[in-house]
């Protein structure tokens, strides 16, 4: 299930690039949240979910 | 002292491999060994620093004994075996030779493929990683003292090169390999002879499995009769740095310039023409003109990951090289490199 994912620490390139596209991984140095269907295994203890912002009323 | 009778089979001698990594970089491993099928020994090259030459102040022109200089510090041993590709430990062959853990059964080296960061002392290393290589030699005591070490250790080794081959002419299509593994860490030339815990598999993967309602796609051309090949992947490593007074290295640097992997097929010339598919018989023109040309080679119509046993794929191939093969009909000689392509996919995943 697709799900948007921030970094929680800086990614190195190694293990090519955790199982992320380049892309994806760029994004997500830069401080950005990617959607992703599935996190690569050897990103595992780098990402976490990108909670929602609640609405403010 | 008397003559010693006592002969050793080369057969005698043994080779086991670490199947699950090294739990910490550079430091032997001694559990968790699966022997290697090997057909035979050679001696590792040791590259040790022998400087014999002569020097200024001799009483003649002549070398004297003194001078001479041998030291193991920051040299790279080197050891080349070949065997049977068996399902025990052609993973563990695979994983560490590519520097990636395999997912469901199939390791591959992806579009993006770096390597893993591998640095001495490192903690909770896989096979991917570094491994210990074990060369034990048969029971050899010691007259003298008892004692049996003549066997030998290499930790901290990472497989540089691995060919997997097949052939119909030798041993039935059954799948062989031949491996280089170098380390640049001190060796140990004197262990105890080593008991795997397990023994070389018994399960083997065979050029006639890759048959029936498969995929033989070579280099572009589908539905080839195959009659050997030879998946050739070459993963440098050089060791670097000082990590202590000892001799070891600080860190792994591996594919560097590249990771690559190639494929040498002798297929059947004809013309067995799948619409907008080349043939074998048009090689050199897909050859000439730099046509990219896809290689899938496994026994399912049309998933390598729903095949069964010893599959490759690779997509993106350039053909190098095309001869003429006179045996009992016209075969060709195809040779292809691989190549990523784009921002996804893989280079060549291989299913063991």
């Amino acid at each position: 299930m697709m799900a948007k994912y921030k970094a929680i620490k800086y990614i190195n390139e190694s293990d090519s690039y955790k199982g992320l596209t380049t892309e994806d991984w760029e994004a997500l140095n830069r401080g950005e949240t990617v959607e992703l269907d599935e996190v690569p295994e050897a990103a595992k203890d780098y990402l976490e979910e990108a909670k929602k912002k609640k609405e403010s009323k | 002292m008397a003559l010693d009778g006592t002969a050793y089979s080369p057969k005698q001698f043994k080779l086991a491999i670490g199947s699950t990594g090294e739990s910490t970089t550079g430091t032997a491993k001694t559990d968790a060994l699966i022997a290697v099928n090997i057909d035979s020994l050679e001696m590792p090259n040791f590259n040790l620093t022998q400087f014999m030459d002569v020097r200024s102040g001799t009483s003649g022109r002549v070398a004297d004994v003194d001078d001479a200089f041998i030291s193991e510090l920051g040299t790279t041993k080197e050891i080349t075996f070949s065997g049977v590709f068996d399902a025990a430990v052609a993973p563990y062959l695979l994983q560490n030779c590519i520097g990636a853990a395999e997912g469901s059964d199939i390791t591959s080296i992806a579009y993006n493929y770096t390597p893993p960061a591998l640095a001495t002392g490192t903690t909770s290393q896989a096979i991917q990683h570094t491994t210990t290589i074990h060369i034990t030699a048969p029971s050899t005591v010691d007259a003298s003292d008892g004692a049996d070490t003549h066997s030998m250790t290499f930790p901290g080794c990472t497989i540089t090169s691995l060919s997997i081959t097949g052939d119909m002419a030798n041993e039935s299509g059954r799948l062989r390999f031949t491996a280089t593994a170098r380390t640049g860490y001190i060796a140990t030339f004197s262990t105890a002879p080593v008991t795997p815990a397990t023994a070389y598999g018994t399960s083997y993967y065979s050029l006639a499995t890759l048959a029936g309602s498969g995929l033989k796609t070579i280099a572009g051309a589908t539905d080839c009769v195959v009659q050997s090949f030879a998946l050739n992947i070459e993963n440098p490593s050089e060791y670097v740095g000082q990590n202590d007074a000892n001799g070891n290295p600080e860190s792994i640097v591996r594919a560097v310039p590249e990771i690559s992997a190639t494929l040498d097929a002798t297929v059947k010339y004809d013309n067995n023409n799948t619409a907008g598919d080349p043939t074998t018989a048009e090689y050199q023109t897909a050859m000439k003109s730099g046509t990219t040309v896809a290689t899938k080679f496994h026994n399912h119509a049309s998933a390598l990951a729903s095949a069964s046993g010893f599959g490759l794929e690779a997509l993106f191939g350039k053909i190098t090289n095309v001869a003429y093969n006179e045996a009992n009909a016209m075969m060709l000689d195809v040779s292809v490199k691989f190549f990523a392509s784009g921002s996804s996919g893989n280079v060549l995943q291989v299913k063991t």
